[in-house]
C-alpha cells in the first residue's frame, strides 16, 4: 500500500510546479483540490494492490527452492542460478506432456473453432427474414450463457452409454459408441464442445462488422454484374479481414492457456489428459510442488506474450493490421 | 435499415441457384439451432423422467415417465439450499463490489487534469498483462486469510480494466457543464457521483452488473481453488461435484461387478442421472430463462469493445 501512495505524491511533486495544461479552466488543479478524487479511487487501488500486485511477488517462487515455513522472501534461491525449477520442468515427462497437450488442443481448436464463427456469421447474414435471423442468433448464444460445469455435465450425459448420442444412433441402425470410456475420444470431444460453446457468440463481432459495410459497395458490384458469391468473396470477406486478424492475434496469446474449467470439468477416469492449467492446479495445490508449478505458469505467461507479440509483428508487416 | 439493404440486394432477380442456396442455408441453420438446443432439451427431458426409467437409457427429447420427484429430491436437499444462498450472495455482493470499483475509477479518470493520472492508468493496466498465477495467488490469499472465506468470491479479480473503459466511454457522453454547474452550487465530488452521474448512467450500470452477475453465477473454479468448507460451496460447484460423482459411481459399479457384489448395495449412495439432470436445470434455469431478454446488453458490450478505436 505504502508504495502506491508514495508514487502518487511523487508525481504530484514533479508535476504540479509546471502549468498542467493551458486549456484547463483555472490552471490551479492542485493536489489538495483533487483529494476527493483520490479518496474515491482509494478502494480500487487497495483492492487491486492486495489482490493482483501482491501475488506478483509470488512469481519469485519460480526461482526459489520454496518452503512454506521460510516464506516467499526467506526461501533460498533454487540451484543453477535460480533456474532449477525450469530445468526440472523440461526433464519431467508429466509437465512436458501437459505442455504438448495444451499446444495440441489449442492448435486444433484454432484450426476448427476459429473459422467456425466467420462461416456461421456469413450464413446468418444471408438470411432475409428478420425473425428467423434473430431466433437463430438467440439460440446460438445459449451455450455461452451456460456454466462450464453444466456443459461438462451435459457432455457426460450426452455421450453416456445410455445417452442421447446412442439413442439417436440406435434407430439409424448404427453400432453404439462408448466414448466416455475411450481415451482417444477426449481431444475430439473437447474441440467439438469448444466449437459448440463459442461459435454462436463469436458471430457477434463479425455480424456487427458486416452490418457496418457501406451498402454502396454492394450496389456498385451489382451494377458491374457481380453475383452473390462474388460479392461475399470480394467485398464481405475483405471487409471483415481486419477484425479477423485482430481476433487471430489475440487467439495466439491463448495457445498455451487452454480453459482450466473445460479440461478439468471433462476429465474422467478414462480422459486423463492434463493441460498446463490443470497440471498447475494438481501438482501445485494438491501436491504442494509450488516452485515447479509457479515456474510452469510463468513460462506459459512469457510464451503467451511472446506469441501475441510475434503474431502482431507479422500481421503489422504483412497486412498493416496491429493491436497496438 | 439493414432490411432495406437486404431487400434491395435480393428482390427482383432471384436466380434458381439463389433459391437453392436459401433453402439449403435455412435447413443448415435449423440444424445448427437444433444442435445448440438438443443437449439442453435432453437434460430437461431426463430431469422430468422417473429416475429408474432413465437408467434404462433411450430418453431423448420428452420424458417417458413424467415425474416431479427429481426436483423434489434436489430442492429438499439442505446442501442445495445452502449453496443456492451462497451463490445468490456471491452474485449480489460480487457484482455490486465490481461495479463500485470500476465505476469509481472510470469517474476519476474522467478528470483530465488530475495530477498523477498517467500513473493511475498504468497502475490499473499492468495487472492485465502480468499476473502472479494460481500458486502465488493461493499462497498470498491464504496469508490474507481469504482461504475458506466468503470474501474470496468478492475481492479477487473484481476490477476489470475493460469494463472500466466501457463505463468511462459512456460517462464521457454526459455533458461536463452539468458537473461544473453542480460544483459551482457547492456539491461535493461524492454527491455529484451519486446524485448526478449514477442516475444518468443507469443503462451502462445495468449492463456491467449483468455481466458480472452471470460471471459470478457461472464460476466454480474459485471454489475449487480456495474453498474447503462445504457451507461455502456454490451451486455450480455442487454440480461439478455431482458430475464427478458419476465417475465414482461407475468405478464402484465396475469394482462391484468384478468382485461379484450385488449392485443394490451401492446404488443408493450416489444420485442417478435424472437427479443430476434436475440439478443441472435448477443451476442453469435462472440464466436460460432470462438471457433472451438481457443478451442485447452483452451483445452491445462485445461490439463496443471491438469497435472501440
Amino acid at each position: 500500500m505504502s508504495e502506491v501512495v508514495e508514487t502518487k505524491t511523487e508525481v504530484d511533486f514533479t508535476e504540479s510546479p509546471q502549468p498542467q495544461n493551458p486549456k484547463r479552466l483555472s490552471g490551479k488543479n492542485s493536489f489538495s483540490k483533487n483529494i476527493p478524487f483520490y479518496l474515491i479511487l482509494l478502494p480500487a487501488v487497495i483492492t487491486v494492490f492486495m489482490m493482483q500486485y501482491l501475488p506478483m511477488f509470488g512469481l519469485l517462487i519460480a526461482f526459489k527452492d520454496y518452503s512454506a515455513k521460510a516464506g516467499i522472501f526467506g526461501s533460498p534461491w533454487a540451484d543453477m542460478g535460480g533456474f532449477a525449477n525450469f530445468v526440472t520442468i523440461f526433464e519431467t515427462p508429466k509437465f512436458m506432456d501437459a505442455v504438448w497437450n495444451t499446444l495440441w488442443l489449442n492448435v486444433l481448436s484454432l484450426v476448427f473453432s476459429f473459422p467456425a464463427p466467420v462461416i456461421l456469421a456469413l450464413l446468418i447474414n444471408e438470411v432475409g427474414h428478420t425473425g428467423f435471423k434473430r431466433t437463430v442468433q438467440t439460440i446460438s448464444y445459449l451455450p455461452h450463457f451456460l456454466s462450464v460445469a453444466a456443459v461438462t455435465m451435459m457432455v457426460n450425459q450426452l455421450l453416456d452409454e445410455y445417452g442421447l448420442l446412442n439413442a439417436i444412433l440406435k434407430p439409424l441402425g448404427l453400432e453404439p459408441v462408448y466414448l466416455l470410456k475411450d481415451a482417444d475420444a477426449f481431444v475430439p470431444t473437447y474441440v467439438i464442445t469448444e466449437i459448440w460453446r463459442t461459435v454462436g457468440w463469436g458471430t457477434i463481432v463479425y455480424l456487427a462488422t458486416i452490418t457496418g459495410i457501406n451498402s454502396d459497395l454492394y450496389e456498385a458490384a451489382q451494377i458491374d454484374g457481380a453475383n452473390r458469391f462474388q460479392q461475399v468473396t470480394k467485398i464481405t470477406l475483405p471487409s471483415i479481414l481486419p477484425t479477423t486478424m485482430i481476433l487471430l492475434i489475440m487467439k495466439m496469446g491463448t495457445l498455451l492457456g487452454s480453459s482450466f474449467e473445460m479440461v478439468y470439468g471433462l476429465q474422467t477416469t478414462a480422459w486423463k489428459d492434463e493441460v498446463i492449467a490443470t497440471a498447475i492446479y494438481k501438482f501445485g495445490i494438491n501436491q504442494s510442488e509450488y516452485g515447479l508449478s509457479t515456474a510452469l505458469g510463468l513460462m506459459q505467461g512469457v510464451i503467451a506474450f511472446s506469441l501475441t507479440f510475434i503474431a502482431n509483428t507479422i500481421s503489422k508487416k504483412v497486412a498493416n493490421i496491429s493491436m497496438w | 435499415m439493414m432490411e432495406k439493404i437486404k431487400n434491395s440486394r435480393g428482390v427482383g432477380k432471384r436466380s434458381l441457384g439463389r433459391k437453392i442456396f436459401i433453402v439449403c442455408n435455412t435447413i443448415f441453420l435449423l440444424l445448427c439451432s437444433f444442435t445448440f438446443l438438443a443437449p439442453y432439451i435432453n437434460i430437461l427431458a431426463k430431469s422430468f423422467n422417473a429416475a429408474g426409467d432413465t437408467m434404462l437409457g433411450g430418453v431423448t427429447f420428452y420424458p417417458r415417465e413424467f415425474t416431479w420427484e427429481n426436483y423434489d429430491v434436489v430442492l429438499k436437499d439442505p446442501n442445495i439450499g445452502q449453496s443456492a444462498i451462497i451463490s445468490l450472495l456471491r452474485v449480489i455482493f460480487g457484482s455490486l463490489f465490481s461495479l463500485f470499483l470500476q465505476y469509481s475509477v472510470a469517474y476519476v479518470l474522467l478528470r483530465k487534469g488530475l495530477p498523477g493520472r498517467s500513473v493511475i492508468v498504468m497502475f490499473f493496466t499492468i495487472p492485465m498483462f502480468i499476473s502472479g498465477g494460481l500458486i502465488a495467488e493461493y499462497i498470498i490469499y491464504a496469508k490474507l486469510n481469504l482461504y475458506n472465506n466468503f470474501l474470496v468470491y468478492i475481492l479477487p479479480h473484481s476490477f476489470s480494466f475493460y469494463n472500466m473503459v466501457i463505463i468511462r466511454t459512456y460517462l464521457m457522453g454526459i455533458p461536463e457543464s452539468l458537473l461544473e454547474s453542480a460544483r459551482l452550487d457547492g456539491a461535493g465530488e461524492i454527491t455529484i457521483l451519486f446524485k448526478i452521474m449514477l442516475p444518468l448512467s443507469m443503462p451502462i450500470v445495468a449492463t456491467i452488473l449483468l455481466w458480472c452477475a452471470v460471471a459470478h453465477w457461472n464460476d466454480w473454479a474459485r471454489t475449487l481453488y480456495f474453498i474447503d468448507n462445504e457451507d461455502l460451496y456454490t451451486l455450480q460447484y455442487r454440480l461439478l461435484l455431482a458430475k464427478k460423482d458419476v465417475q465414482e459411481l461407475e468405478k464402484m459399479i465396475q469394482n462391484a461387478l468384478e468382485s461379484g457384489r450385488p449392485l443394490g448395495t451401492i446404488e443408493g449412495d450416489v444420485s442417478g442421472e435424472s437427479i443430476q439432470a434436475a440439478q443441472t436445470i435448477i443451476t442453469t434455469v435462472p440464466i436460460v430463462l432470462t438471457y433472451p431478454f438481457f443478451q442485447r446488453y452483452f451483445v452491445s458490450g462485445v461490439t463496443m469493445g471491438s469497435v472501440k478505436e
